[in-house]
């Protein structure tokens, strides 16, 4: 608006209202329309016909559509919504055909303009209470029909104005997709003829593919959709694929909620995470087996999860992308051992840690093929069962089958450094390497080493000059180090600067 | 009526309201119907005794009664239409904003009066949306439509 306008509207403000009109506004009302000029009777059934008005718009039965196209539309694929409004013909009106069926859309401001003056008629709002949603899968296309100019929409929610505004959707010229999260949705849509204006409300729910009427594609989706409202969770996706990567997520939070949990059966998997307010959160690539998931939104992260799973969705895994963890047997031996010194070993360097891994074994990770682990997991297939899991955390974990012979190699043939577990902290070389063999090279390569401490190689004699494997550092009569030859990672006593161990 | 609330004092809040807002109404409602000072007069005054009555369901009184303003502005608007032919008060506009209404009026109904509540009355358009009783995205539409007709009529592009 420029200067100039809004200087002109500020003029406004010296025409004054009439004397009198805070007296006359004191009288009773009148019917619902106004009086005639200067007289006012008593209106007893004001509230009631607004009740009437409103009462008409509460019911917005859907009925069969007409046939199977809208012109050249074909509404079993495609949304079409008619606008029309007929010279000298003063309401414009808006239908709305999809799969059969046939919704009017409730019209407000319905404005024109005529000869340089105009008029207005505004009815009482939607009401959407008891309204039928008409079902339409997501990402169909929308197209506008009939003799309107320009059509402007925008997607909200609720069941009584003012809605909530969930996305404008700006002029709609040839059509738009409806590309949204499912759930039930009132599309605004203001159509614009050269004398006329009149908005249009049509209640709409987004299902998701396979769900409403077919389209034939995704029939299962590819992201489960949660809102967490006043009620809890509630789930708008009743099954979802597993992907390679894991399970997608997308939580629409309308509450007060400020985490989420997910839970596989009674005793299952926990898998969480933090939730925006009022707002939507996406979680990619979640590891948790395919089945019933039970969903929680979480008022607060420190609140207990009793009585907070309202809903639950299924987990479909049809192309067998997950593997679990757990060996499929009932006896089952577990060991743990601190003598692995890789803080990140590789795959090999885990398998060299075992004995009875047999060639025909298949060693792969659990859970999906693309799921990012923080901890290094493997597990062992063998005839097509898993038989072994085995884990790095603090330390080599194994669970094995009874039988299946596979345990832990025979500790590492050095002792540990001489502190206490709590004080050993791993570390890996960094940079270049300079070239002399065995000892020469552990000390020029390694961080922290003094010239005085004693390196100690612990491992039998392999590799090409037989220095591979273990070495201790010791100083002053203890072993504050291991160094792993050639790849100088290891473990060092806190404090003792070994690679950079401070 | 609402609980511990009697009439005498929720006449005394509507009193208040009026004195308020009452004449930002009125002159909303003014522009709404192109200048309609008898409309306008009668449309501020009925709604507000429509509100004193039925104050005890009403829980924001001020964006109900504009909307109820403008709903009955627009009934008596499309009643006249409807019978175009009999004679209706002449419009005899203010010496001072008689260039503003005679451009007002080329606008819309709706138009005119976001306009003014957006510009003249300077609330935010969440506020105007809620006083017309329409949404907010609407509401732009209706500014930009109404600003690219006023640049046009007076070919103003110094915005």
């Amino acid at each position: 608006m420029s200067d100039r306008w809004k200087d002109e509207l500020k003029k406004l403000r010296g025409v004054e209202p009439p004397d009198g009109l805070w007296d006359r506004a004191q009288q009773p009302p009148s019917a619902d329309r106004l009086p005639p000029r200067r007289e006012r009777i008593v209106a007893g059934v004001v509230a009631m016909s607004v009740f009437v008005a409103a009462g008409a718009f509460a019911f917005q039965a859907l009925r069969p559509g007409g046939g199977s196209t809208v012109g050249t539309v074909d509404t079993k694929t495609t949304v079409a919504v008619e606008f029309f409004a007929i010279a000298n013909e003063e309401t414009p009106r808006a239908r709305m055909t999809f799969g059969g069926k046939s919704v009017k859309g409730v019209g407000t401001s319905f404005c024109w303009s005529f000869e340089g003056g105009g008029g207005c008629a505004d009815t009482t709002g939607p009401d959407f209470r008891d309204a039928q949603y008409l079902q339409i899968p997501r990402g169909t296309r929308l197209v506008i029909t009939g003799n309107v100019e320009e059509v402007v929409g925008s997607l909200q929610r609720g069941t009584l104005m003012p809605f909530e505004i969930v996305k404008g959707l700006g002029v709609i010229d040839r059509g738009i997709d409806l590309d949204f999260v499912p759930d039930r949705y009132v599309l605004e849509l203001s159509g614009e003829w050269p004398d006329v204006s009149r908005t249009f409300y049509f209640p709409i729910e987004i299902v998701e593919n396979g769900a409403g009427p077919s389209t034939g594609v995704h029939p299962i989706p590819d992201v489960a959709q949660v809102v967490c409202d006043v009620d809890g969770a509630r789930v708008l996706t009743p099954v979802v694929a597993a992907q390679s990567d894991g399970v997608h997520l997308l939580i629409d939070n309308r509450s007060g909620a400020t985490s989420y949990e997910l839970l596989t059966g009674e005793h299952g998997t926990g898998v969480g995470g933090p939730l925006k307010r009022n707002g939507e959160t996406q979680s990619g690539g979640i590891s948790i087996e395919p089945g019933e998931v039970k969903v929680a939104c979480l008022p607060a992260t420190s609140d207990t999860y009793l009585g907070q799973f309202t809903a639950s969705f299924k987990i479909e895994d049809t192309n067998g992308l997950w593997t679990p963890s757990e060996p499929a047997c009932d006896g089952r031996t577990s060991e743990f051992s601190t003598g692995l010194v890789y803080s990140v070993p590789t795959k090999d360097q885990i398998l060299g840690s075992l004995d009875g891994v047999l060639e025909s074994d298949e060693v792969v990770k659990p859970g999906y093929p693309e799921t990012e682990w923080k901890v290094i997991n493997l597990v062992v297939r063998r005839d097509g069962a898993i038989v072994a899991h085995v884990w790095v955390a603090g330390g080599l974990h194994l669970d094995a089958c009874e039988g299946s012979g596979i345990v832990i190699a025979p500790a590492a043939d050095a002792p540990p450094p001489d502190c206490a577990t709590a004080d050993q902290i791993a570390f890996e070389h960094t940079g270049g390497v300079d070239e002399p063999a065995g000892e020469a090279f552990i000390r020029v390569n390694t961080i922290g080493i003094l010239p005085s401490d004693v390196l100690t190689h612990t491992s039998p004699a392999s590799g090409p000059t037989g220095d591979d494997g273990l070495w201790t550092v010791a100083r002053d009569g203890s072993v504050i180090a291991w160094v792993d030859y050639p790849d100088l990672n290891g473990v060092a006593c806190t404090g003792s600067g070994v690679g950079g161990v401070a | 009526m609402m609980p511990g609330v009697t009439r005498d004092e929720r006449v005394h809040d509507f009193e208040r309201l009026f004195r308020e807002d009452g004449p930002g109404l009125w002159r909303t409602i003014y522009a709404f119907t192109g200048g309609r000072r008898d409309l306008a007069e009668e449309a501020v005054a009925e709604a507000f005794a429509r509100a004193i009555a039925h104050a005890g369901g009403i829980r924001d009184p001020l964006p109900w009664i504009y909307r109820t303003a403008f709903r009955l502005a627009a009934d008596e608007l499309r009643r006249e239409r409807r019978s175009r032919g009999q004679a209706t008060e002449e419009v005899v506009d203010a010496p001072e904003v008689g260039d503003l209404m005679k451009a007002l009026r080329q606008l819309s109904p709706n138009q005119r009066a976001a306009v003014v509540l957006r510009y003249e009355a300077d609330l935010p358009i969440d506020e105007v949306a809620h006083r017309m009783g329409t949404a907010t995205p609407t509401v732009r539409v209706h500014l930009h439509r109404a600003r690219k007709r006023l640049r046009e009529l007076l070919k103003d592009d110094d915005e």
